[in-house]
């Protein structure tokens, strides 16, 4: 093995390990500031006069009554906040884990048992083995300068809705995103499907 | 669920019609409820609602009806009433441990408590007015089939989904089935542990 490869061996499993890297930042817990350099700097966007904030949508489902709740969390811009190439608000690159929590709770305050809510985007196992850890709060979430619309597509397994969630611009377009995860994931055809759009009206 | 239900009916006439067990099965829509939004801070540590409630819209949403009003003054806002409501005369809600009582009235008959409902319910439907301490701490309209209606969810989502942009900080909604009844209670956030009994009793 020459060097050459050694250095290509050692890209490779930096690249494989970067998201676990991240993702155990993002699970501390601790709050991140979505204000540091890190995140590029913005440029203002504004609609009547007013900047436009980041929103990230999450997608949550009570397991024992099938019902899906959006739920919106909208980052005020910071002062200097200036728009993306698109024209958009960037939001954060990481989710601190309290958002997602946040998420789940708005469902658990309209269910049962709180412990019914998961994230709308499951994993395979879900069907057999149905918690919150069997589904994934990053692959329930659209950020607002990345997608206008999320979707959710499912299919029945026996009295309960196994789904996933996928993001576009178009409600068709998420919906088909959603579609192919949940399929590509569970093997089933997922014909129920919805969408809202990323942003509060 | 009735929607998934007549998708799935329809799904199997498709299949049927066609002849062929490949054709594929319809696309049933879900409904998305949607949360109250909240609004972050920069360091994504606390949140407050980004939207303060809508008074005159929860007021309209109740019927006129407060939380923590009394039996006597629950009675002033309901059409028809030729005597006036007394606790001492309510029956007692059986599936609470405390002393709950309660007061019924037809759904048809309760025009002002169901405007967000566009699809039918049966006649058997009811709104329940539910009282703790002489004061109104939970409204829950209780959807029940008849023959001309014999799925009533549709009915139930229609007023729950009016009821769940609301921060549970002014009302708590939740949505459940008992048999074939869709309950829709929307109850006092200073309402403690009453806040997680459900209605367990018989269909009338």
């Amino acid at each position: 093995m020459n060097a050459c490869s050694v250095r290509r061996s050692a890209s490779r499993l930096l690249l494989l390990l970067l998201p676990l890297l991240l993702a155990g930042t993002a699970s501390e817990g601790a709050p991140q500031n979505f204000d540091l350099g890190s995140y590029g700097t913005p440029s203002v966007v504004q609609r009547g006069g007013r900047p436009l904030a980041c929103t990230v949508t999450y997608l949550v489902q009570d397991d024992t009554t099938n019902q899906t709740y959006a739920a919106r969390m909208q980052f005020d811009p910071s002062p200097d906040a200036a728009a993306g190439q698109n024209g958009r608000m960037p939001c954060p690159g990481m989710m601190p884990p309290t958002v997602g929590q946040a998420a789940l709770d708005g469902c658990r305050s309209h269910a049962v048992n709180a412990a019914d809510c998961v994230f709308a985007d499951m994993k395979k196992g879900f069907s057999t083995s149905p918690s919150v850890d069997n589904t994934s709060a990053p692959g329930s979430r659209c950020s607002s300068d990345q997608a206008s619309q999320i979707a959710i597509a499912c299919w029945r397994s026996g009295t309960r809705d196994v789904c996933d969630v996928g993001c576009g611009e178009e409600p068709d377009t998420a919906v088909q995103a959603a579609r192919q995860r949940c399929e590509a994931t569970h093997g089933k055809t997922c014909n129920i499907t919805g969408s809202v759009p990323v942003e509060a009206p | 669920m009735g929607w998934l239900v007549r998708a799935a009916l329809a799904a199997e006439l498709t299949l049927i019609m066609s002849g062929s067990s490949t054709a594929q099965p319809v696309v049933v829509t879900k409904p998305i409820l949607v949360l109250p939004t909240l609004q972050w801070t920069a360091t994504a540590s606390t949140w407050k609602y980004a939207v303060l409630p809508d008074a005159g819209q929860i007021n309209a949403l109740l019927g006129g009806l407060n939380f923590g009003m009394t039996p006597e003054e629950v009675g002033q806002h309901l059409p028809g009433r030729s005597s006036a409501l007394h606790w001492d005369d309510l029956p007692d809600a059986k599936e609470y441990s405390k002393d709950v009582r309660y007061f019924w009235l037809p759904m048809q008959a309760a025009d002002r408590l169901t405007g967000p409902i566009q699809s039918c319910y049966g006649a058997p439907s009811s709104v329940n007015l539910l009282f703790f301490n002489q004061a109104l701490f939970r409204i829950s309209w209780r959807f029940l089939p008849d023959q001309k209606c014999p799925d009533v969810s549709d009915a139930a989502e229609d007023l729950y989904a009016a009821f769940v942009p609301i921060a549970p900080s002014v009302v708590i909604s939740m949505h459940y089935t008992n048999g074939p009844a869709e309950v829709v209670d929307v109850t006092a956030p200073n309402a403690g542990p009453l806040i997680s009994v459900r209605w367990q009793g018989r269909p009338r």
